[in-house]
């Protein structure tokens, strides 16, 4: 078959657009890691509060039928849950991988019990109102574009505003200078008065906030139910953004969206039945990322301190 | 100083890991303590002895590979089993969620306890019996998935479990339903089952209607929902506009791409209408529970037969439904439509027609 054959517009939009839903998720996730992973902290447990977010945004919007309610209560799940993380890694300073792990594996017991519980007994699938795509007047309507970057619903948005504000946050303000600073040097960082206790809580809470924000993204903007293994390793996958793209959150978006590109590449190019296995196409991103640890593609600057718990005597 | 702070954080981190385990046990019973469930307490004649057959109650295990809550696979077969439990010629018990390296010990432990029937819900566990059926001569085993070898035991049977025609069947109506003529199949892990339905879906659909065009993707997971819906829109924005799925949890996503895209879509293992009642035509729904409790009535009557792979036909192992009592939704499937498409299932399950040469 011709290349040209296959890629055609219609081919070429829907495999875009297919991208960028893949890719929010995991942003929306990324974003808040990155924070944590500024302040010293890495977070393998978002993976487990994208679970509990994607539960608790269900059972809110099953409840009250808002699903704005249920982005709120995903949130404040999210920033519960992440407490409870930050005082094990900042305070208690025990092993973050092993915390984290462990706390993935809590989520899971508690989640699949949790809807036990609420839905027991309910035989069919329940659904719940969802975020609709946001029609954007003149942008929606644009030919190509449109449909690949204006036809999302308000969490696409949501996620792309946070891009910026968590670069302005990040880079152009006293508390982004604070979290790195206690990122790469804690005691430099505490010698000059700043708390690392409190900006590495503020960190981990970030990556909570973000990560219970990602599993209502899944649950409202994309699916309307829930089910167990409704994250489906978007958590790990997040955390792979955040090193391909460089604990920044611009980087982190552009990786985001490669991501998305070659998950949705293979989904796509099976239509055409080519002999191409879809498994290479799905390793792509890992493998840019193995690249972007090793050094290949230029010096990884990871935060000096990460994994390092601190202590001040 | 360091010590006590170690040794304070491994006594944190092992309640944590206390905590987990609890919380496990919870959500998934051990299934290593298969105890049986006792016949539900409304049954009036609950502690009387059977009333009928042997007289002697028989015992009937069910190990699930997923939860009993997942709205498919796993649910439906539970269903039967819960059918039989208020039935007093029968004790009940089920492991849920049982991986596949604990096949071996939790099949043991039932044989163990004087389990008349052990029936393995999966194609995990296949081969798993083929190695543990012969320690037990005088249990009955029954494993949900093709035989997989010419030789098996002789007390364990296995099912082809008319998936391709089925397949076949819901190809030939969505092509009947497509406005665009070309249709989309959404596949959840990619092994032979699987691709196989896709062929006969894409078969199904360019046989029926002249000049029809079946597409599909193998998504390479049962329990991506995310995945599923761009699966979904990945077609239908190639011109797709109608969307079958083959896919567990996958495939709720997938009918979610479908009415997000505002395609038409069929439903498959469970009746699905609840999901989409304005985009799906019908849901070819699997019987499961009538599997569950055919199996074990043989063992009570004593026509259980071992050594065979089972070959019921599609239409005794799947039937269409859209909500209670319907064939299917008259909102998105024409009265003409469906009376096209009844020829085709009707010889589909006599046998007048057969796919099984379009798998090669």
């Amino acid at each position: 078959m011709e290349l040209s054959q296959i890629f055609t517009a219609a081919f070429v939009v829907t495999w875009l657009a297919a991208a960028l839903g893949l890719a929010g998720p995991v942003l929306l996730a990324s974003l808040g890691e990155i924070f944590g992973e500024r302040s010293g902290v890495l977070n393998i447990g978002i993976e487990g509060t994208m679970l509990l977010g994607a539960l608790a945004s269900f059972l809110v919007t099953f409840y009250t039928g808002s699903p704005w309610l249920g982005l709120t209560g995903a949130l404040a799940t999210g920033v519960l849950v992440a407490l409870l993380l930050a005082w094990m890694y900042v305070t208690v300073r025990a092993s973050q991988v092993v915390v984290g792990i462990v706390f993935n594996t809590l989520a899971l017991g508690l989640a699949s019990y949790g809807y036990r519980l609420a839905m027991g007994g309910q035989t069919q699938v329940q659904k719940i109102p969802m975020f609709g795509p946001v029609y954007l007047p003149g942008l929606s309507d644009l030919p190509a574009l449109g449909p690949i970057l204006f036809e999302h619903s308000v969490m696409f948005y949501l996620t792309a505003a946070l891009v910026l504000a968590a670069g302005y946050l990040l880079y152009r303000t006293r508390f982004g200078l604070n979290l790195r600073a206690v990122g790469e040097n804690p005691r430099a960082a505490d010698t000059a008065g700043i708390s690392v206790v409190r900006m590495r809580y503020a960190g981990v809470l970030f990556s909570g906030a973000t990560a219970g924000m990602a599993g209502a993204y899944l649950v409202l903007a994309q699916l309307g139910i829930f089910r167990d293994n409704i994250i489906a390793g978007r958590g790990f996958i997040a955390l792979a953004i955040v090193i391909f793209g460089r604990w920044n959150p611009y980087l982190a978006a552009a990786a985001a969206v490669i991501f998305g590109i070659a998950d949705a590449l293979q989904l796509s190019l099976q239509i055409f039945q080519l002999d191409l296995p879809a498994q290479l196409l799905l390793s792509l991103p890992y493998l840019l990322t193995i690249l972007a640890m090793s050094g290949l593609l230029g010096r990884s600057l990871s935060p000096t301190a990460l994994m390092t718990p601190y202590t001040k005597d | 100083m360091m010590w006590g702070k170690t040794v304070r954080t491994l006594w944190k981190v092992g309640l944590w890991l206390a905590l987990v385990g609890v919380l496990a046990a919870c959500a998934v019973p051990a299934p290593e303590a298969p105890a049986a469930e006792a016949p539900a307490a409304e049954a009036p004649a609950a502690e009387a002895p059977a009333e009928e057959g042997t007289g002697e109650v028989v015992k009937v295990a069910l190990l699930l590979p997923g939860p009993v809550t997942d709205g498919g696979w796993s649910q439906l077969a539970y269903a039967g089993l819960e059918a039989l439990s208020t039935d007093p010629g029968f004790e009940t018990a089920y492991a849920e969620s049982v991986s596949q390296a604990n096949i071996p010990s939790v099949t043991r432990g039932y044989a163990d306890d004087g389990f008349d029937l052990i029936i393995g819900h999966g194609f995990e566990f296949g081969s798993a019996f083929l190695e543990i059926a012969p320690e037990y001569p005088e249990i009955h085993f029954f494993a949900t998935t093709f035989q997989p070898q010419p030789e098996i035991p002789a007390n364990t049977q296995y099912v082809d479990a008319a998936y391709f025609p089925a397949a076949y069947a819901a190809g030939a109506l969505a092509a009947l339903l497509s406005e665009s003529k070309v249709v989309g199949f959404v596949g959840g892990g990619d092994n032979p089952t699987q691709q196989g339905m896709m062929k006969l879906f894409i078969a199904g659909a360019e046989q029926t209607v002249e000049g029809a065009k079946g597409l599909g993707v193998v998504t390479g997971d049962y329990n991506d929902a995310a995945k599923g819906r761009e699966a979904a829109t990945t077609m239908i924005g190639n011109g797709a506009d109608v969307i079958w799925h083959a896919a567990d949890v996958t495939g709720l996503g997938a009918i979610e791409g479908a009415v997000a895209s505002g395609a038409q879509v069929l439903g498959a293992y469970s009746d699905q209408i609840s999901l989409a009642p304005d985009n799906l035509g019908a849901s070819l729904v699997m019987d499961l529970a009538q599997m569950v409790q055919t199996k074990a009535q043989e063992v009570r009557d004593g026509s259980f037969a071992g050594g065979i792979e089972w070959r019921p036909s599609v239409d005794e192992m799947w039937h269409w439904a859209a909500g209670e009592g319907n064939s299917y939704n008259s909102a998105v499937i024409s009265e003409e439509i469906w009376t096209q498409f009844v020829p085709i299932w009707d010889e589909l399950s006599s046998g007048s027609l057969d796919v099984s040469a379009l798998l090669q």
